[in-house]
């Protein structure tokens, strides 16, 4: 496939690297000419350098025999031009743009073939702010992701020492959880990720995902003595009113929580004070203890640090997590301190780039492939795919599907209905699987659920 | 500044006034009652100077600056105030000078407070100048409100420059005098229909149309000594209260639910207007736990004094200053609250008011979060630092004014009680006060000084304080 990826910043760098190494032709358009010798050195995509919109630009980097156009540079308008102009001077099928002014995404009539042609677009803020109000939903949980539109959660836990199931086997599990439908699909010991087999022994400190309905999850967690409690009415301090945090804020008010809001930009407060009503804004240094105390860190269900500055969001954390605040969030940017932060002792981080790149991933794939997400590190994916009529998968137990090693089947949708399978399980047409796997054995993966073109 | 730009406009106003006054002349004719021929020569009079006026002023200004403004808006009031006078004088209603201007003074500032007794023997002629005066009065506030005070910023109003509050998002057309035309229509229908619902209701035709005009203008001038304690029958008042509320409300937010086809959902997003329905309904509750449970006064009765003076009216239908003394204080503050901006109420206005209570808010809130960021907002509108201040600035000098005339009022010999509630009235523009003055006595009795006082105080609240004293600054006369 022939990608053109128009912005050579963090988001357009990691989707050049993923598609390039799944062997994909890449080319990077951008007009740091630096940046893009730092893509270059990288992986071996074709670089030029340029006005991402500019017609003649586009041509040089092979527009006319492009299959899918990703336009993330950081201009809205640029982005949008760019799929206008390969639209019309190119007929590049599938286009994606990375929008983020919410006065573009609330006129969805704007975009569509005879409007603006962009198919997808993609608003790292709006992605990266799902997945805070997505944690704090689920607060002693430490990442939570939708899929089969809601109906079902993957959930992170960490093993405390004194909880039930710290040394547990996986076979083990339901001494703990009765016969409560859950399945564990993801495991990390010491830092490393993997798809547990059923001898994998949860110890305190390990991380684990569990697949579970959205019914069942307020039980599941009772079960593991954990609280599932919603928003409202808890005390919620945040650090960083930038995009991310704007919109955050902006959806615990609706949700009726008390957030007190830090930013440190005084026009920036201004404006935030103008747009939030609920919210108390306070202008200010998120590292000012005494700022901080004033009022009154101690008291606090949730601290969330959105900045666009990782050092502030990982110091103001730890700075909360010292007062006692139970439940922390931090946004962190650089793929470096995602590792180094649980060590520190923040648990629940959240990485905008990491979640932009996997909706974005998500769209690319090609089949029958609906969503798409990274799980731990960046490790393990999941997928979420539909069976169809002709596909291999169909009519096998599981145990004899021949997965690809490190791959389970995590849960199956069926008429409305979410099944965790045992190994004698069959795949039927129409289901849609959720599938665990490693990012190695994606495209696998994705052949399995590929239509065979014998059948035509 | 353009001396003779401003002496051709209000040649102009002067004119138009003029010309009014045949009004009264004409009804003099037709109900045999006298005095035809003095409105004739005051209205010759009148028109005399208002063309020697425009003669002198030469042509249209070009162009007039903002210290024009100020100084038309004033001069206005005080010139016409003069000489509607005039009628009073010649025609031996009233023969004192200082009487004469002090009615003048009440209609055309829409106070309502009168120095006549035995109005049911006056000829129409004059209860109809009186009436008149205070619509034409009414009719000038608006104007003056809505399309003059915000180009010239007064007291906070330039919060209505550009945006209005509420749902009303563009000023209302394009140009000073499209507005005034389309508000001029809008009053003139609104008068009509509290006529036709008076005469409906059982009123004869001349007051219906007299009660009319002071009714939406919120004067409160009657043609009877009783007031609207004339008439008793119940339908009557009911009209009258809703035709109060309904002018105590500002007009350009009147304009906006016209252009949506009256809907109650345009009046229910204006945040002033929310408040001011929720004002009135905190006064009637709080008056009804201290009279209606005594059984002192009738219901209806209550409810027609406490919102004809929370509306800054003045109209009575019974003797209010013999409840309880906690209605007193009650109907005082109201006074002050007065009606919405933009509307013929006096006082300082609701929205002032609301923001002024916001931003104490603002304060206190700002001493639990130090570093908080907090705005005093409209709707999701902020209301920037100048407005605010002009707001307190406002406040402040209303308060001040409003002590000092009091004590003034008080150095006459007059008593307490008198003095600062007489102060109160016509600086709010409402007209009648408690003691001497209250809804059953007149400002008669008074000394010549505290009416000279009063009169004063009448024409600095409705210029709303600060176009008055800006008049008064050195820098304003400068180059």
């Amino acid at each position: 496939m022939n990608v053109l990826i128009l912005g050579a910043g963090e988001v357009g760098f990691h989707i050049a690297r993923r598609l390039a190494t799944e062997g994909n032709n890449v080319a990077v358009v951008d007009q740091d000419e630096e940046r893009l010798q730092v893509i270059s050195d990288a992986m071996d995509v074709r670089t030029v350098c340029g006005k991402a919109s500019h017609p003649s630009v586009l041509e040089q980097a092979g527009a006319a025999n492009a299959d899918l156009l990703i336009a993330v540079t950081t201009n809205d308008e640029i982005n949008m031009l760019a799929c206008q102009v390969a639209h019309s001077l190119y007929k590049i099928p599938t286009k994606l743009a990375r929008v983020r002014e919410s006065g573009y995404i609330d006129h969805p009539e704007l975009f569509g073939r005879d409007d603006l042609p962009i198919d997808v677009m993609i608003s790292p803020e709006g992605e990266a702010a799902k997945v805070v109000m997505g944690r704090l939903n689920v607060s002693s949980a430490i990442d939570a992701r939708d899929f089969f539109g809601g109906s079902l959660q993957l959930v992170e836990f960490v093993v405390r020492p004194k909880s039930k199931l710290a040394g547990l086997s996986l076979t083990e599990l339901p001494e703990v959880m009765g016969d409560l439908p859950v399945y564990v699909v993801a495991h990390e010991h010491n830092g490393v990720w993997r798809v547990p087999k059923g001898d994998a022994v949860l110890l305190a400190q390990d991380h684990f995902y569990m697949a579970v309905a959205h019914e069942n999850l307020a039980a599941a967690m009772a079960m593991m003595e954990l609280k599932s409690e919603s928003t409202k009415g808890r005390n919620i301090m945040m650090v960083g009113g930038g995009h991310i945090g704007f919109i955050v804020a902006k959806e615990l008010e609706k949700a009726d929580a008390r957030v007190k809001l830090i930013e440190h930009n005084v026009h920036r407060a201004d404006w935030l004070s103008d747009k939030l009503s609920d919210v108390v804004v306070i202008q200010g240094d998120a590292l000012d203890q005494k700022l901080l105390e004033e009022e009154n860190i101690d008291k606090m269900d949730d601290f969330l640090a959105l900045t666009n500055d990782d050092e502030t969001n990982i110091l103001s954390s730890l700075i909360a997590k010292r007062y006692g605040v139970p439940h922390v969030v931090t946004l962190v940017n650089r793929a470096v301190y995602s590792k180094l932060v649980k060590q520190i002792g923040l648990d629940v981080t959240v990485n905008p780039r990491l979640t932009t790149v996997s909706s974005i991933l998500s769209f690319v794939r090609k089949g029958r492939i609906h969503g798409m997400a990274s799980l731990g590190d960046g490790t393990l994916e999941v997928l979420e795919a539909e069976a169809l009529e002709t596909s291999a998968v169909l009519n096998k137990p599981l145990s004899e599907l021949g997965l690809p090693a490190d791959t389970v089947i995590g849960a199956i949708h069926r008429d409305g209905k979410i099944i965790v399978p045992k190994g004698a399980e069959e795949i039927q047409a129409h289901d849609h699987v959720l599938v665990i796997t490693t990012s190695a054995s994606v495209s696998a993966v994705e052949r399995l659920f590929e239509v065979r073109l014998e059948f035509f | 500044m353009h001396p003779k730009g401003v002496i051709w406009t209000l040649g102009i106003l002067v004119v138009l006034y003029g010309g009014c006054m045949l009004v009264p002349a004409l009804v003099a004719l037709y109900y045999h009652a006298g005095h035809a021929s003095h409105f004739f020569q005051a209205g010759l009079i009148v028109e005399l100077l208002g063309a020697a006026m425009i003669r002198f002023g030469g042509h249209a200004p070009k162009q007039l600056s903002h210290r024009d403004g100020f100084l038309i808006v004033a001069l206005a009031w005080l010139i016409l105030a003069i000489l509607g006078a005039v009628p009073f004088w010649t025609t031996g209603t009233l023969p004192s000078i200082v009487d004469a201007l002090f009615e003048s003074a009440s209609g055309l500032t829409t106070t309502g407070a009168t120095v006549l007794t035995g109005l049911d023997q006056l000829p129409h002629s004059i209860l109809f100048w009186r009436s008149m005066q205070e619509w034409l009065g009414g009719m000038g506030i608006i104007v003056l409100a809505v399309a003059v005070m915000p180009l010239l910023g007064v007291g906070g109003m330039q919060l209505f420059k550009a945006e209005t509050p509420g749902p009303v998002k563009d000023k209302l057309t394009a140009r000073v005098t499209e507005t005034a035309k389309v508000l001029w229509y809008l009053y003139l229908g609104m008068t009509a229909t509290c006529a036709i619902a008076y005469a409906w209701a059982g009123m004869g035709i001349f007051d219906a149309v007299n009660h009319a005009m002071c009714t939406v203008a919120i004067g409160g001038f009657s043609t009877h000594d009783a007031s609207f304690g004339f008439f008793t029958n119940p339908v009557l008042r009911l009209v009258a209260i809703m035709f109060m509320v309904l002018a105590g409300i500002s007009f350009t937010l009147h304009f906006v639910a016209a252009l949506r086809g009256f809907s109650i959902r345009t009046y229910l997003l204006d945040e002033e207007f929310r408040f001011y329905i929720t004002w009135i309904s905190l006064l009637l509750v709080l008056a009804f736990l201290l009279v209606g449970t005594q059984g002192d006064a009738p219901m209806l009765d209550i409810v027609f004094n406490v919102v004809s003076v929370a509306t800054t009216t003045g109209f009575a239908v019974s003797d209010y200053s013999l409840w309880h003394p906690g209605i007193t204080l009650l109907l005082l503050m109201a006074m002050f609250v007065g009606g919405c901006s933009g509307s013929t109420a006096g006082g300082m206005k609701v929205v002032r008011i609301m923001l002024l209570f916001r931003q104490g808010q603002r304060e206190i809130r700002r001493l639990v979060h130090p570093h908080g960021v907090i705005h005093v907002k409209m709707g999701s509108h902020r209301i920037s630092s100048d407005v605010t201040e002009a707001l307190w600035g406002f406040a402040v000098l209303f308060i001040v004014c409003y002590i000092i005339i009091a004590t003034l009022v008080a150095f006459t010999g007059v008593d307490i009680v008198t003095s600062f509630t007489s102060a109160a009235a016509c600086i709010t523009n409402t007209g009648p006060g408690f003691g001497q003055v209250g809804p059953a006595g007149t400002y008669q009795s008074m000394p010549a000084m505290a009416k000279e006082v009063l009169i004063f105080g009448m024409i600095l609240g409705r210029l709303e304080i600060y176009t008055f004293f800006v008049l008064l600054v050195p820098e304003f006369w400068r180059d």
